[in-house]
């Protein structure tokens, strides 16, 4: 699941004509299934209920695939904001516990940030993690999770690129902050 | 401490076998097929695909049968031509058959230009019977082509139209009056003025010139001059509409030019 992918010329014929007849639709999602599936897996923890939101994602995609306009990013950026969505439908009806995950590439990205590595420092992060609220988890897994570029992340989360790295910024701070209390 | 995320070290591994697993395109696609959006594309699909289909159909079907309707309203002139080969009797069915659902009064006007149809056809050359054709589009009348037919042939073609008045001994002979007679104002010769005055003037039904006006002037001394040439010049033949001689503004402009007389040139 590399960010990087470049969109080929294909997709855009795809889309356009996906928009004509719903039908059209199975090579897409064949393409992003898997994608989006780990996507939605990586927040929610659990493979069945993975599944779940993942094919309701989808049929909200193919609901709303008429408002989409191409604009150069693949269309993984505007399953995955519909994915958030779902994903953050299905905490709320279930009450269910969000999914981070703190494995070591993470880990990594953030000493990157942080500009020291230690033990210790790895605990004092799941402690701070805690007192996130959920709109700068979503951010911390974008970014140093599943490394998405700002335009990316500006693309799911349906904001201007330069209020993702403003956003990012801040959340940076305040989790220095946090640490050091 | 009941903590808000479950925060775990593993990244959930997805293989390829997973993925296929639980994908499942056919069910998506039945789920939105039910859904309200659903429903409404193919709703949309279904007037996209039948409907305008078979509005465009209608609207040929109407334009046609307007179109053969007129076609067998308007031919009056054309009709003639098949009559020399049709009996009388025959064309008597067709006329009628077809002419009856339009009105009464066209009925009966029918019956009447029925029987001196056939000579007046046999007058007619090529060249009226053309003009017979579009005049009826407009005239919608029968009486315009019996009028028409008094006149002769040629001069029908040469009246039609308009013609705009021009001098009675043509445009060359109108500019070397000009050039004999006009007087380069004595005033500006020292300031050597060279231009155009714009005199717009009336050519009356009889050729008579009036109303003369300054367009475009150059200085007083050139317009009294312009003025003084206009109220002198030959006659001119009206302007023809139709055959009909009307009334006809004509602007022209006169061109002054200074040219220094020997004269002055050796001073």
């Amino acid at each position: 699941m590399s960010p990087t992918d470049h969109t080929d010329i294909g997709e855009e014929q795809l889309i356009l004509s996906a928009q004509i007849d719903p039908a059209r639709f199975e090579p897409l999602y064949q393409k992003y299934f898997r994608r989006t599936y780990s996507f939605v897996l990586h927040r929610v923890g659990d493979k069945e209920t993975a599944a779940d939101v993942t094919s309701k994602v989808f049929l909200q995609a193919l609901i709303n695939l008429k408002k989409f306009k191409f604009q150069g990013l693949p269309l993984s950026s505007w399953l995955f904001r519909i994915a958030i969505n779902e994903c953050n439908g299905y905490f709320r009806k279930r009450k269910a516990q969000r999914h981070v995950i703190l494995d070591d590439h993470t880990l990594s990205s953030l000493f990157e940030v942080f500009e020291e590595h230690d033990t210790e420092l790895e605990k004092k992060l799941r402690d701070c993690i805690q007192k996130l609220d959920r709109e700068d988890v979503e951010l911390l897994q974008l970014r140093f999770f599943e490394s998405y570029r700002f335009k990316e992340i500006a693309e799911i989360l349906d904001i201007t690129e330069n209020n993702a790295k403003v956003k990012i910024y801040r959340l940076i701070d305040k989790l220095r902050k946090l640490m050091q209390s | 401490m009941k903590y808000k995320y479950i925060i775990s070290n593993q990244r959930p591994v997805v293989s390829d076998e997973m993925g296929s697993e639980f994908m499942d395109f056919a069910s998506v696609y039945t789920r939105y097929k039910t859904s309200p959006a659903g429903i409404l594309h193919s709703v949309k699909n279904m007037i996209s695909r039948w409907l305008s289909p078979s509005i465009a159909i209608a609207t040929l079907g109407t334009s046609l049968y307007f179109l053969i309707q007129k076609e067998t309203e308007v031919p009056h002139g054309d009709k003639p031509l098949a009559k020399t080969v049709h009996s009388a009797e025959s064309d008597d069915q067709i006329s009628s058959d077809k002419i009856e659902p339009i009105t009464d009064d066209r009925n009966e006007d029918n019956d009447q230009t029925n029987q001196p149809e056939q000579p007046y056809q046999m007058e007619l050359p090529g060249v009226w019977r053309q003009d017979v054709s579009s005049a009826e589009k407009i005239a919608k009348t029968e009486k315009l082509p019996e009028k028409k037919k008094e006149g002769s042939p040629d001069m029908m073609v040469e009246e039609s139209g308009y013609f705009s008045p021009t001098p009675k001994d043509g445009f060359p002979l109108l500019y070397k009056y000009y050039a004999e007679n006009m007087k380069y104002p004595e005033s500006a010769v020292e300031d050597s003025i060279s231009g155009k005055v714009v005199v717009m003037f009336m050519v009356s039904k009889t050729g008579k010139i009036s109303n003369i006006t300054i367009r475009q002037s150059l200085g007083n001394e050139f317009d009294a001059e312009a003025l003084r040439l206009v109220h002198g010049m030959p006659p001119w033949n009206p302007a023809i509409m139709n055959g009909t001689p009307v009334d006809k503004y004509v602007a022209l402009p006169i061109t002054f030019e200074f040219h220094p007389s020997p004269f002055t040139e050796e001073e």
